[in-house]
């Protein structure tokens, strides 16, 4: 049993220097909404406001992680997480305490594994490439309307965003895909788990 | 006298004839030797920098790897990673031929073919357009007249042939006799009105003259490009599994 024990950490230790030695991409971005309130609402449903205070409405920070385990084995993980701070401030209030948190309110705060798979190229065959976990899956690349990219549900969380690649956004999800490739032609087959709410009914 | 007249007048012609014994069509199946034809090289891998500068003179500096494959007879192939700045790295740019262009968003893991009608587009921002980054040859599309001759180059006219889906309705052409590649292009829009201007520098690596640094100015816009090759490699036997779809998704190292 010892030996066991002994096992799990070396077997950890070298998967960790593997992840070590090659090379990780790290990147991310913040984005801060903010907005300026020109009537005021001092019996809001959420929040109070006076007129000419600006609101902290929304902070979103991704947070990404890329890197290859080996030559043909590589990650990718991207964390995304949210805040609705809905604090105002004016001259006379500091800003940060919004953000920070306030003991009378309560802070609405998200954080999510938006994506996170590992990819296995020429898995068992040199065309065929195997990706598991949190990814997102495209089929087809015809532009703007391409009705057979339907697999992953559009992401709308950013949908007004005046930013036409936006609107070709989709949420990853839990799958595992094999994909075989021959010249320019390429097979894909995904299976993922149901979606539903339990108790689960299929029909 | 007359007859004076008509020996100089004669012999003005016949030297005008031997000068220009070469005509416009053969100095473009000589560049395009050069470019896609026997002469050029198999293939190529290269580290890019691209400068682009604004009319406001604001610079923005990006690095890329290309790699090509001359596939004589037919379209050449091209793969371009970006490799910097962080917010475009891993972005891809694939030409398998001027009707298959894709391009790859890391951002979205999404290719997106580009379409024809965005062809004339600006590719990442600078002034080079997605089909000027697109297969090479020009004889295709346009018919081609010489229009001057000297010791160091020859001008050529080119004019969009009547279906041919290409941006420029005109290219005036200096090609450089040393090299046998063009030194400068011309490129007119549709209104027949200057719209682009290229300088190229070619250099000799082994026994290839290859453009190293080209010089991409939008006339209309008043902003220029910088496009220049180094670390160039030729002729390593490139597979043909680079120009894949497959090999774009993948994360350049």
């Amino acid at each position: 049993m010892k030996k066991v024990f002994i096992l799990i950490p070396a077997l950890f230790i070298i998967n960790l220097s593997f992840v070590y030695s090659a090379s990780i991409d790290f990147s991310g971005r913040l984005k801060l909404f903010s907005s300026i309130f020109i009537s005021k609402n001092l019996y809001g449903q959420y929040f109070s406001h006076d007129r000419g205070e600006f609101g902290f409405k929304r902070l979103e920070t991704r947070l990404k992680m890329a890197g290859e385990i080996s030559d043909n084995i590589s990650y990718f993980i991207r964390f995304d997480a949210f805040s609705r701070p809905d604090a105002s401030f004016n001259s006379t209030a500091f800003p940060e305490a919004g953000i920070l948190g306030s003991p009378t309110q309560v802070e609405p705060f998200e954080l999510s594994l938006y994506e996170g798979y590992v990819r296995i190229n020429h898995f068992l065959s040199r065309n065929v490439d195997l990706t598991v976990g949190k990814q997102p899956i495209q089929w087809g690349t015809a532009d703007k309307v391409n009705v057979v990219d339907n697999l992953n549900p559009i992401d709308f969380a950013n949908f007004f965003t005046f930013d036409p690649d936006y609107f070709a956004e989709r949420r990853p999800q839990i799958a595992l895909n094999l994909e075989y490739y021959n010249k320019q032609v390429s097979i894909s087959m995904a299976s993922l788990p149901p979606v539903c709410t339990p108790p689960c009914r299929f029909y | 006298m007359r007859k004076i007249t008509f020996l100089v007048t004669m012999s003005i012609f016949v030297l005008n004839v031997s000068i220009w014994a070469i005509t416009g069509s053969e100095v473009l199946k000589r560049v395009e030797e050069r470019m896609i034809g026997e002469k050029a090289p198999k293939d190529m891998e290269a580290i890019m920098r691209m400068i682009i500068v604004s009319p406001k003179g604001s610079k923005k500096v990006r690095e890329l790897k290309a790699w090509t494959k001359n596939n004589i007879n037919e379209d050449d192939w091209r793969v371009m990673k970006f490799l910097s700045p962080p917010d475009i790295k891993n972005v891809g740019f694939l030409v398998l031929s001027d009707e298959q262009m894709y391009l790859y968003l890391p951002e979205f893991r999404r290719i997106r073919r580009i379409a024809s009608h965005n062809k004339k587009e600006s590719f990442m921002g600078s002034d080079f357009s997605y089909d000027d980054m697109g297969t090479s040859g020009f004889s295709r599309y346009y018919e081609v007249k010489l229009i001057k001759e000297d010791d160091k180059e020859w001008v050529l006219e080119l004019s969009r042939k009547p279906k041919a889906d290409k941006p420029y309705k005109r290219i005036k052409m200096w090609v450089s006799k040393e090299s046998e590649l063009p030194a400068k292009m011309e490129m007119y829009d549709n209104s027949d009105e200057l719209w682009k201007v290229s300088e190229e520098e070619n250099k000799k690596i082994g026994e290839y003259w290859i453009p190293f640094k080209i010089n991409m100015k939008d006339v209309k816009k008043n902003s220029f490009t910088t496009l220049e090759m180094k670390d160039i490699k030729v002729d390593q036997g490139l597979g043909k599994e680079i120009f894949t779809n497959r090999f774009l998704r993948r994360r350049v190292k």
